[in-house]
């Protein structure tokens, strides 16, 4: 299978034959609704090519992997139950939609931007998409550079009520989960002229 | 079933182990997903169709034994 027609090959041709599950570090659209699955009928693939890993098992496996014509889907439902047969309907419809993206996400917490070692609560920000809100505010043309941000209070933030107002208008889709002292709920809105309103951390409001 | 649900299109099956899809069938969908757990009916014909619907812009989403050649299936897509 040549690498213009396949994102990874198998040298050696053979199977794992061993259950293992997906330690959620894919960061595209093929994992999109998502959050974890287990396999054991896996193919022994490297990539080649210009192919693109996008999520590995516990054993360092590939999990998916797409290249510019199509996608690579190692994931099999086993039959016995527990959700597999619909992620991986995901994965396929996921994959039918249209060539993998990964959003740009702006992670900006009014707390530590070091995430701790190990902690799997979703993907870790990368350079260049951490900002600590403690300390600085992102500008409207920052924010326009990202699909979307991430944030949440743990401290002060370094001007709540214009961050809150960038927020509120400056983004078309945005999500705030707060720890304390604020409630704590995940929200998530569209563009809205709504201001902040108070309190510890920007505020939003539902569509 | 659940991947029409979730992408409110129309998913149809073909058993690759009794028939390989024409150039014309593949043309009218835009994805094909395939994986091996028998012999394909012929897996060079079937490999060369699909090389052909992705050049022509198809997607192609292959799965599980597609790159398997330890044991009797093999179904390299040339």
């Amino acid at each position: 299978m040549t690498a213009g027609y396949s994102p990874v090959t198998s040298p050696g041709g053979a199977n794992h034959y061993s259950l293992s599950a997906y330690v959620g570090d894919g960061t595209t659209s093929l994992h999109a609704g998502v959050l974890a699955y287990d396999c054991q009928f896996r193919d022994i693939l490297v990539l080649q090519g210009a192919g693109v890993a996008d999520g590995h098992y516990a054993d360092g496996e590939i999990a998916l992997a797409y290249g510019p014509t199509g996608a690579w889907c190692t994931s099999t439902e086993r039959g016995r139950g527990g959700g597999r047969h619909r992620r991986l309907a995901q994965i396929i419809a996921n994959a039918a939609s249209g060539i993998p993206t990964a959003p740009a996400v702006l992670y900006a917490p009014s707390w530590t931007t070091t995430r701790r070692t190990g902690r799997r609560s979703g993907p870790t920000p990368r350079a260049g998409q951490l900002l600590d809100a403690r300390t600085g505010t992102p500008s409207a043309a920052l924010l326009a550079t990202y699909d979307g941000v991430y944030t949440h209070s743990g401290q002060v933030y370094s001007a709540r009520v214009l961050f809150g107002d960038l927020l509120a208008t400056s983004w078309t889709r945005a999500t705030r989960s707060c720890s304390a002292p604020a409630p704590c709920t995940t929200i998530s809105w569209r563009a809205s002229t709504t201001r902040s309103a108070g309190g510890s951390a920007p505020r939003g409001t539902r569509p | 079933m659940a991947i029409a649900a979730l992408t409110g299109g129309t998913v149809d099956y073909f058993d690759a182990r009794v028939g390989t899809p024409t150039a014309p069938q593949l043309a009218a969908y835009q994805a094909v997903y395939t994986y091996a757990n028998g012999a394909y009916s012929d897996l060079v014909l079937f490999g060369d169709r699909l090389a052909d619907y992705v050049d022509a812009g198809g997607k192609v989403i292959l799965s599980v034994f597609c790159t398997y050649t330890s044991g009797i299936i093999s179904a390299a897509a040339s």
